[in-house]
């Protein structure tokens, strides 16, 4: 028998033969995530239990296999393809809410629960899970933790590391092993989260919930032009105001948006600000008296005020429906993710529309303006040839925009295979090294996940357009 | 004697004649009874490598210093050459109060950056501390948790970037100026709370909030720890504009009798800050309200009995919150110690100014066992310190740590046994 196949029989024999897959039809649903690269696992493995996915991970490292952990393959940064081949074990069996602890405000649930289904299940008791990615329909929350998940509502509450309190995880050597950030010791919770899957395997993981705020105010404010709204978005946090929520959507977006889903936005207008405020009902309301007038300092043309959720949800709507919009726009298009300072944003936004102007590509802006998270959105045609070589190039410089102006290649998507050679432009290689103590600490070595996060010169599989499948997956309310 | 001559003449050429010294000068930095061979100020990042970089080399250890307001926490250093105090780093680097970020060095005194902070109406949401000297950097070393961690969370929520100097004397960066950034290990988790036992905090960049608009303190008396707590956990439930909830005991109010006092800080705008103060009176029930003037006496208990010298053992204790109730009536059979606690966190805090600290911590640990959680000695007798671990028995992730610290730190250059394990 050759060691390809004992292998699919030693992991049939651990897990059960139905969920292991290796014929080639089974295994190309796994080769992408929402990205433009694919690779191809040799077999993929679906565990229901912490024991098997240990089990899994020790029969993988003895055939000299690396293993790539895969929630709901939503990822934008070609975390969970396996470049290297080997396994990919799939978290999707293991969605279980294992636990709310209402008094103590906690969750205990399996890596591969739905993030929007924690929330539900927490609902009964008025609590609720914060990080809230627009993947969020779809994504699981070990993904989560493995970027470091953010969301529109981070800004105010935090990302996914601020709600992680303990997990429990499957390490190189196939080992179980708890870790707590309130334990005596080292921060071992903390480094865990953002690791994409470099370091461990999660097989649970302790959250924090929060009570649901007794009132929400959601405002859409319309501006001529987009360097309007994005001083506004500095006064607002300068004022001392941080909103739950502060989004903003640029021209060429809304005119997609309004074709699809009529918003009501005015056709020459330049940007649209959506701005929530939450707490007690006093509270928000003065916040959002403030914001109002904030706005009409900059020139605002228009303001709509959300209370109710139906209302709300319809402010919403443009923002929600973007990514859609755009995928009708174009036959392909190209999510960036990178930060600057909030104070860089003007300056920032217009150097990209420049950049691509250059180019020559369209591009839709919808990001989380508060935080300084920029997500460019080029369209693009992959069938003209070259043209994806060309948007990777200009991605490339927009992520150098970013970096110039003190920023981050990534806010939330992760560094995965497609930002790695970037790294060596924030870091030295005396910071890279320290992050690989890190990784040597865990024993991991290559053998989780390997080609991302550092900058090696292996390639991944190869390029194509799949982001179009991973946004129908994240459900008809995706947006980025 | 050749070699004394050359350790100080070495960090003297490394930092500056004036910025290392021998002798009296470094009673001031003993830990635990060990005195430093040496004490070196340096006033630059490179200053802190070189130095790190030498004792590494020659197999001389480190113990990192702020002000010193924590030192008395951790085990007993199982080697002690060199105090390297960064105290000189100080200052704010960068400061954009629109970015809402602010990056400063380690040595800056909280205090002080608060000061710079305020002009903004902004704030570094942490604190306050009972030393006035704690510095920024000594903070997050040791995850120093305040009251109004339950609004804002600890230092590893707000703490985006640092500069750390390697045990091998490497500078190198980790996180960045940005909040939301995912770029790369986040090892500002690691660095936080690690008490410089992987490397040396030179700089950070920290994520700010804006200043409360208005800030009110309320108090009330209550006859148990449990109605406490469930009075404090409801004003959450109904969301609340609370920064901070302290549970103080009778021995820590100072009161001759009673039972709990339960401090109240309100922030928020004017009128949220009024709603909650109806909601407080309402919810009272048979509590009884204080007065404006006894609420603000008891602001300052917690940092009094941190810095009473009559306390012989101090005990940091976190658990669930639902168990705090039964932890604090527990911890008051013990010779009823002072206790300050978070009801929201589940953290409690016990001054003791009598008895037997090693009888003490036996009756604890064993009922400890059975409420589950963590604790932390942060003061003890030092002669206790030789059969105890300040930090509790070891947590089951410890071999990870043990292989993390060989990793950082492969000579044992860094605060040698001082911390979990004696690592
Ligand atoms: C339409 C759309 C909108 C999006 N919006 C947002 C947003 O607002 N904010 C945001 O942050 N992201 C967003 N994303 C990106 C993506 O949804 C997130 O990164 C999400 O966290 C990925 O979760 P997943 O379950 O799909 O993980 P996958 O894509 O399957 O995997 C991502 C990474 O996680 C690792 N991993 C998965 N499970 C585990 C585990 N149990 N243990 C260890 N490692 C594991 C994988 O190895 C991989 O490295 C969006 C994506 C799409 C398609």
């Amino acid at each position: 028998m050759t060691a390809a196949k004992r292998l699919i029989r030693e992991l049939q024999s651990a897990l059960g033969r139905r969920w292991v897959l290796h014929a080639p039809e089974d295994l190309l649903v796994y080769e992408y995530d929402a990205t433009i690269d694919r690779a191809l696992p040799q077999a993929v493995v679906l565990p229901e239990s912490a024991q098997q996915v240990a089990q899994a991970v020790r029969i993988a490292r003895r055939y000299g296999l690396p293993v790539t952990a895969r929630g709901a393959g939503t990822g934008l940064s070609g975390g969970a393809l396996a470049c290297e081949g080997g396994v990919v074990i799939v978290m999707t069996r293991m969605n279980r809410v294992i636990k709310i602890d209402a008094e103590n405000q906690l969750a205990v649930v399996e890596p591969g629960v739905i993030n929007l289904d924690i929330s539900k299940a927490a609902a009964p008791y008025g609590l609720y899970y914060a990080p809230d990615p627009s993947s969020q329909k779809a994504c699981t929350i070990g993904g989560n933790i493995a970027e470091n998940a953010g969301g529109p509502h981070c800004l105010r509450y935090g990302t996914t590391t601020n709600h992680v309190l303990a997990l429990e995880i499957v390490t190189a050597d196939g080992e179980i092993a708890e870790i707590s950030a309130t334990q005596a010791g080292y921060d071992l919770t903390g480094v865990l989260v953002g690791s994409e899957g470099t370091l461990a395997i999660v097989t649970k993981a302790t959250l924090r919930l929060l009570h649901k705020p007794e009132a929400t105010i959601t405002l859409l404010a319309i501006f001529d032009r987009v360097s309007e709204a994005s001083e506004t978005v500095s006064a607002i946090i300068s004022a001392g105001i941080l909103p739950a929520a502060l989004e903003m959507i640029d021209k060429n977006t809304m005119d997609a948006v309004e074709e699809f889903a009529h918003c009501g936005y005015p056709p020459d207008a330049g940007a649209v600000l959506l701005i929530e405020v939450e707490g007690l009902s006093e509270e928000a309301e003065e916040q959002a008296n403030e914001v109002r007038s904030i706005c009409e300092k900059f020139g605002v043309r228009e303001l709509r005020t959300g209370t109710d959720p139906a209302e709300r949800e319809r402010l919403w709507a443009g923002r929600k429906s973007a990514l859609g919009a755009l995928g009708r726009k174009a036959p392909s298009y190209y999510i960036l993710d990178g930060v600057v300072p909030r104070t860089k944003l003007p300056s920032v936004l217009a150097e990209v529309y420049q950049a691509c102007d250059r180019f020559g590509f369209a591009v839709a802006n919808v990001f989380h303006a508060g935080d300084g998270n920029l997500h460019p959105n080029v369209l693009f045609d992959e069938r003209v040839p070259g043209a994806t070589a060309r948007v990777l190039e200009l991605g490339e410089e927009i992520m150098r925009l970013c970096v110039e102006a003190g920023g981050s290649i990534s806010g939330e998507h992760g560094v995965g295979f497609e930002k790695r050679s970037y790294m060596s432009w924030i870091f030295s290689e005396d910071d890279l090294e320290v992050m690989a103590r890190l990784k040597a600490a865990f024993g991991a070595g290559d053998g989780f996940n390997p080609g991302k996060v550092f900058p090696t010169s292996k390639g991944c599989g190869e390029v194509s357009s799949h982001m179009r499948a991973a946004i129908a997956k994240a459900g008809p309310g995706a947006y980025v | 004697m050749v070699k004394e001559v050359s350790l100080i003449g070495e960090l003297q050429s490394i930092a500056g004649a004036g910025l290392a010294e021998e002798g009296p000068a470094c009673t001031a930095f003993a830990v635990d009874g060990l005195t430093p061979r040496a004490v070196v100020r340096p006033s630059t990042y490179q200053g802190v490598a070189e130095v790190l970089r030498y004792g590494n080399t020659n197999r001389l250890t480190v113990i990192s210093w702020g002000a010193g307001s924590m030192m008395q926490t951790g085990n007993r250093p199982s080697k002690y050459d060199i105090a390297l105090s960064v105290a000189g780093l100080t200052g704010i680097v960068e400061y954009e109060p629109a970015d809402l970020t602010v990056t400063c060095r380690a040595g800056e005194p909280l205090v002080a950056l608060q000061e710079q902070l305020r002009r903004s109406r902004q704030m570094l949401p942490s604190g306050p501390f009972a030393s006035r000297e704690a510095t920024v950097g000594g903070i997050v070393a040791t995850a120093g948790a305040s009251a109004s961690r339950h609004a804002y969370g600890t230092p590893r929520d707000f703490t985006i970037g640092m500069q750390v100097v390697t045990a091998d004397g490497r500078i190198t960066r980790t996180g960045g100026k940005v909040v939301k950034n995912v770029a790369g290990y986040d090892l500002c988790k690691l660095y936080t709370g690690s008490r410089g036992t992987l490397g040396v905090i030179v700089e950070l960049t920290f994520k700010l909030a804006p200043q409360p608009r208005h800030e009110q303190r309320e108090a009330l008396a209550f006859d148990d720890a449990a109605t406490a707590c469930a009075f404090a956990r409801e004003l959450e439930r109904q969301g609340m504009s609370v920064k901070a909830f302290t549970l103080l005991n009778r021995a820590a109010t100072g009161l001759p009798r009673g039972g709990y006092v339960l401090a109240v800080d309100l922030a928020g705008t004017q009128a949220a800050v009024n709603r909650c103060w109806e909601t407080l009176s309402t919810l009272a029930g048979a509590a009884q309200q204080l007065s404006e003037a006894e609420a603000e006496r008891y602001a300052g208990a917690e940092a009094e009995l941190q810095t009473a010298a009559s306390v012989t053992l101090e005990c940091e204790i976190t658990v669930l919150p639902s168990d705090l109730p039964v932890l604090i009536e527990r911890l008051g059979e013990t010779l009823e110690p002072g206790i300050v606690a978070y009801p929201t966190i589940g953290l409690a805090r016990a001054f003791w100014t009598a008895g037997d600290a090693e009888a003490i911590l036996t009756d604890l640990t064993a009922a400890f066992r059975k409420i589950g959680g963590s604790m932390l000695v942060r003061r003890c007798p030092p002669s206790l310190k030789s059969r105890i671990d300040v930090f509790g028995e070891v947590p089951p992730s410890f071999p990870l740590m043990q292989r993390l610290k060989r990793e950082f730190d492969p000579n044992g250059t860094l605060s040698p046994g001082r911390f979990v394990g004696r690592l």
